[in-house]
């Protein structure tokens, strides 16, 4: 009592700073469950289910070597193919006596990332090459949007594993692969949306006020345009985790001992006949996470509807 | 209908070329050297020149991309190295097997799609919805290369009911009935990504349909449910329509892991082979034909469409 009514100069201001602070950081977090795209990450059982479940993958795969004790290129001879629900290997280890636990939570690291990435890569290029041709229209838009459309006549899996054979196996070349299949749509979306958004009268005012091509593409069109963009490239997801584990699956991307699902799947499926327990275990993760990526695409694709 | 016709075989053509470019391009980035891997550490420098000369890989590269591209022209697709065979017979031979195949998943996908996504979308909000449209984003989500090797697993290793390897038995006499015990689990592992995309687009599409005035007046007028079901697949005939067009790429893209998987003897395992071996001729061509079929396929979609819906002609 006596402290907090005559300890201002001293103590007082750090106090109130905390305080304040503290409280800043409850009504942040306040706002960010009020959030749209929050709260539909968890609108029902399934989707929240969903999101947890991605979450512990992406904390497995970031976390790995202090969640599990074991090394997951080194295993013990003596171990092989244990079965799941050996204790200390709980759900078994694989031919060559490693944990397989342990792998999955390493090769979620591989398969997260050479599944994201190239979405990443391919959200940057096609927007800026939608931008452009539904902006510019013309000439330009012929252009790219008919080069595009080349790349839309070949199907995905074929045109990932002819760019990937192209350059080689490693996971570079199956990281630019997959972003040259998801390059197309995602353009072809940015262009729809931008010709969408400058049929609007704001766009109209600006030109009229005499704002330059940049101008209007960086303050009127791209906000509008990236939400878009961004809930599509979402529903991506899914596909790209499948896509990415089926090239490494074919001996394409990852290249041995790195641990990854689509790899250790083509590993283990010679032992489906002695250990199909063992053997299903990194489809099941690629099953699992292109699922719980789908699902969260559904829910933030709804949210903006919503929003609209 | 003519007119519109000719617009979309124009629209074709470009892309047709552009596709022969990539896929001619595609492999000359590709790195090692065929003819090395061919002859071995033993050849000569006059083997090597000798075969270099009979591939054509001294000449400059646009004079390689036209007399491959005026071959494919005369059905002559060059001669696969590793194998020393006619590309064109043994991609005949592999192609028919994967349009089989192809097929098979399609009417798979087709026939289940439907049927989940209209009873999902008649029943909308129940449990019913709820299962089927559940099993449709499974499909979409499976690893075809997964869900074939659990098939493998409980038909073949568990219950032991069917062949999982290959198209026809050793000891069989190459009978159709064999051909579809063979057919059945490949069929269903490629057919499962194309049957969740159907079962949610036939769903969207039907809701989408049976909103609508017309249908609610059939409803009010006391129609059957069949017969308004009749007229609702009519009016969403369309949209799903492009929507399995796109799919036929996923159908034949997704035969190549699916294939390897069943050692079904396919384009997609000849793909695949040739891949390791650094067999030119034969990637290109394979790439090429796969593409080629997903153009064209896709060219007969759109002319269906302007058949059932007129307004399509005039955009």
């Amino acid at each position: 009592m006596n402290s907090m009514s005559s300890g201002v100069p001293s103590g007082g201001k750090p106090a109130a700073a905390a305080a304040s602070a503290a409280s800043g950081g409850m009504a942040a977090l306040r706002a960010l469950l009020r959030n749209r795209w929050i709260r539909a990450l968890f609108r029902d059982p399934l989707t929240t289910a969903a999101t947890l479940f991605l979450l512990a993958v992406v904390l497995g795969a970031a976390f790995a070597p202090w969640i599990s004790p074991y090394d997951p290129y080194r295993g013990v001879i003596s171990e092989r193919l244990l079965d799941p629900g050996t204790p200390g290997h709980w759900l078994g280890t694989d031919e060559q006596g490693r944990d397989l636990f342990t792998r999955l939570l390493y090769g979620g690291r591989m398969t997260l990332l050479s599944a994201i990435i190239p979405i990443g890569a391919a959200t940057a290029i096609g927007l800026t090459l939608g931008m452009i041709a539904g902006h510019f229209g013309g000439w330009m838009h012929t252009l790219i949007m008919r080069t595009l459309d080349i790349f839309y006549a070949f199907p995905a899996v074929l045109l990932a594993i002819g760019v990937s054979a192209a350059l080689g196996q490693g996971m570079a070349s199956s990281l630019i692969a997959l972003g040259i299949v998801f390059i197309a749509p995602i353009a072809r979306v940015a262009e729809t949306t931008v010709r969408k958004v400058e049929a609007m009268e704001f766009v109209e005012a600006a030109r009229a006020a005499g704002a330059s091509h940049l101008t209007i593409l960086r303050t009127q069109i791209f906000g509008n345009v990236i939400s878009s963009v961004l809930a599509y490239s979402t529903t991506l997801l899914g596909v790209s985790v499948i896509l990415a584990s089926g090239l490494s699956f074919l001996g394409l991307g990852i290249t041995p001992p790195t641990a990854e699902w689509g790899y250790m799947l083509n590993n283990l499926r010679n032992f489906i006949y002695t250990d199909p327990w063992i053997a299903i275990q990194p489809g099941v993760c690629i099953f699992l996470t292109a699922i719980s990526f789908n699902l969260i695409g559904d829910a933030l694709q709804a949210a903006r509807e919503d929003g609209n | 209908m003519m007119a519109f016709l000719y617009k979309r075989i124009l629209y074709v053509l470009p892309i047709l070329f552009g596709v022969s470019l990539v896929a001619f391009s595609l492999i000359h980035i590709m790195p090692g050297d065929p003819v090395d891997s061919l002859l071995g550490p033993q050849a000569t420098e006059e083997d090597r020149l000798r075969l270099v000369t009979a591939l054509g890989l001294d000449l400059p590269l646009y004079e390689q991309y036209f007399r491959w591209l005026a071959g494919l022209f005369r059905f002559d697709f060059g001669i696969s190295i590793a194998r020393m065979q006619p590309v064109a017979d043994l991609i005949g031979d592999a192609m028919a097997n994967t349009v089989i195949l192809a097929s098979a998943a399609a009417a798979v996908a087709i026939v289940l799609g439907s049927v989940f996504g209209t009873i999902a979308a008649f029943f909308r909000n129940t449990w019913a919805d709820r299962l089927f449209s559940i099993l449709g984003l499974a499909g979409v989500s499976i690893p075809h290369f997964w869900i074939a090797i659990v098939l493998i697993i409980l038909f073949g290793v568990v219950w032991q009911v069917l062949p999982t390897s290959g198209m026809y038995s050793y000891t069989g006499d190459r009978a159709f009935g064999d051909l579809l015990r063979h057919l059945l689990l490949p069929a269903i592992a490629a057919g499962a990504p194309t049957m969740g995309t159907m079962t949610r687009m036939v769903r969207v599409q039907v809701i989408q349909v049976l909103q609508e005035d017309h249908v609610q007046l059939l409803k009010a007028k006391g129609l059957s449910r069949l017969r308004v079901l009749a007229h609702v697949w009519k009016n969403a005939l369309p949209a799903i329509l492009t929507v399995l067009g796109l799919e036929m790429g996923h159908l034949f893209g997704g035969s190549i892991l699916v294939e390897t998987v069943f050692s079904w003897p396919g384009v997609g395992q000849l793909i695949y082979q040739s891949v390791s071996q650094r067999d030119i001729p034969m990637i290109q061509s394979g790439i090429l034909l796969v593409s080629l079929i997903y153009v064209l396929v896709n060219l007969i979609v759109d002319v269906l469409h302007g058949l059932i819906d007129p307004r399509i002609r005039h955009t």
